[in-house]
């Protein structure tokens, strides 16, 4: 560690986070296209000139109504690889414990340390239980990932979430997407709905999500970071999800 | 592995508080960043699962902010040179975005640069003072003024650093930036980038000069593909020298600017 402190020669840095061009409406009208995340969302911008300096800044989001196919204008921070706690986000769900935390609320370490990378190739279309993780060790940071999409990714089972957040204590949960259906139950009625979700923000485990690249990691342990802007009541935020490979 | 189990995390980011417009119409007050700029929400339900979300958006009436959008200069964001000053006059080819520019430029070993001792002074330099206040807005002689940061006091930098830059002083007694020091900066320190508290040091004058002249800092830092963070907080704690600094931008081709959360790890003391 010593030596990090003075060069980055022997770390390995891999980008984790999903890469989203902008939509981008240039001063002179024209409009660059875009892409999207795997959930469709979009990056809007629109350049605008500081007059203070002559400088050009992005405008984020777009005027509601004025863009056909994001209608809705304002972006929220849930586009693109995001992280999420629970104040704000899913506390309106009934019995939720008390104690919740907002993802401003927990404190830095929260968002970097040592993380587990299980890659789960060999679950083709098949629910993800604890004997899958067995390289989990209690507070890790948890990345899981495959290669396969659609149906034939695997799923985390309800218990399985549970196990992790409240048998692992795991610190943060991160999942590549494609490569795994990490929700399920999403339009149950309450409290059956999202046991995931419910699993990890009702203990305080933030969820970095859709993570990109894990196949390039090739180490079973890494340092993971993926650090939440510092804005008070926003309930999930963009982030820029890095791990670092020691190869000295 | 790569650990900092040991180390002393500092959040460099601004806390911000949303001012958000909850979907039941009530509104909760929110703070500005350092350079006075509000960070304004709309929250919405989202019908997939009941769960809510928040949109950086601010409704058309809102009482703080004049328009729906904001920018991706609100808070501490860091700046590239495409993009953002590629349209001025005179810059040079090859300016990259901070889409373009590697991990590594946002990531690393750092030099903190407490430059608490420049205490200002009324002298004859006062008159080079790059910013001023009355009819001229140019300072005179004899005027209370920061002092200009030289190589000298930079020397603890080494070459290839992040460089996290702070003093006490504000307006114009903050020490200031020339030319001559930025440029032994990216020439001979060859530094990967620098981070600015938002008050502490004067770097941003000459915003209205005609170009090529006008922003000369911003210039010669985002041509030499030196990115900046700022406006960014408490590396007067930073209690050692050297440091490492994350820092990094989004994921977002084409964005000339980019939110951050940055901070910086200290080594345990060793003599504690």
């Amino acid at each position: 560690m010593e030596t990090m402190l003075e060069s980055l020669e022997n770390a390995k840095i891999v980008d984790l986070t999903v890469e989203l061009v902008s939509r981008l409406t240039r001063l002179n009208g024209s409009i660059e296209e875009g892409t999207r995340d795997v959930y469709n969302m979009p990056w809007i911008a629109e350049e605008t000139v500081n007059e203070r300096d002559g400088t050009i800044e992005h405008l984020v989001g777009t005027n509601a109504g004025t863009v056909a196919e994001w209608p809705i204008g304002g972006l929220s921070g849930h586009m693109g690889t995001h992280i999420q706690l629970g104040v704000g986000h899913n506390d309106n769900w009934s019995e939720l414990p008390e104690g919740m935390l907002g993802i401003w609320d927990a404190p830095l370490q929260t968002y970097f340390g040592e993380a587990v990378v299980c890659m789960l190739d060999h679950l083709k279309g098949q629910p993800i239980l604890p004997q899958h993780l067995g390289n989990v060790k209690e507070g890790d940071i948890v990345l899981l990932g495959s290669k396969w999409s659609g149906d034939d990714q695997p799923w985390i089972e309800g218990d399985t979430a549970f196990w992790l957040a409240e048998e692992k204590k795991i610190k943060m949960l991160g999942v590549g997407v494609p490569g795994i259906s990490w929700e399920t139950n999403t339009d149950a009625p309450e409290p059956n709905n999202s046991p995931t979700h419910r699993a990890m923000t009702g203990n305080n485990i933030p969820i970095v999500y859709p993570l990109d690249n894990l196949q390039a990691l090739t180490q079973d342990r890494v340092f993971f970071l993926s650090l939440p802007l510092n804005v008070e009541s926003m309930e999930g935020t963009w982030v820029r999800a890095i791990a670092i490979e020691d190869q000295s | 592995m790569i650990s900092f189990d040991d180390y002393r995390v500092v959040d460099l980011s601004p806390r911000i508080k949303a001012r958000v417009h909850r979907v039941d119409g009530t509104i909760e007050e929110g703070t500005n960043d350092p350079y006075g700029k509000p960070w304004v929400m709309q929250e919405g339900r989202f019908p997939g699962d009941n769960s809510l979300f928040t949109l950086y958006s601010a409704p058309t009436d809102d009482a703080v902010w004049h328009q729906e959008r904001m920018t991706s200069h609100h808070g501490a964001h860091v700046q590239g040179g495409k993009g953002h000053i590629d349209h001025w006059p005179g810059m040079p080819e090859g300016m990259q975005g901070l889409w373009e520019m590697p991990l590594q430029t946002f990531v690393g070993p750092s030099s903190v640069v407490n430059l608490d001792h420049l205490e200002p002074m009324a002298n004859d330099d006062s008159e080079r003072y790059p910013l001023g206040e009355g009819f001229k807005m140019k300072s005179q002689k004899g005027d209370m003024r920061g002092q200009e940061i030289r190589p000298e006091h930079l020397s603890k930098i080494h070459r290839g650093d992040i460089v996290l830059m702070t003093s006490r002083y504000v307006g114009l007694e903050q020490p200031w930036l020339s030319e001559q020091t930025v440029q032994w900066l990216i020439e001979d320190r060859q530094i990967r980038m620098l981070g600015l508290e938002a008050s502490g040091v004067q770097w941003q004058y000459a915003l209205k000069v005609s170009a090529p002249a006008n922003s000369p800092i911003r210039r010669m830092l985002l041509g030499a593909n030196i990115p900046i963070a700022h406006p960014l907080v408490n590396i007067d704690t930073l209690s050692q020298d050297r440091g490492f600094y994350f820092g990094l931008p989004l994921n977002m081709p084409k964005l000339e600017a980019s939110f951050i959360r940055a901070i910086a790890f200290e080594a345990p003391d060793k003599s504690a």
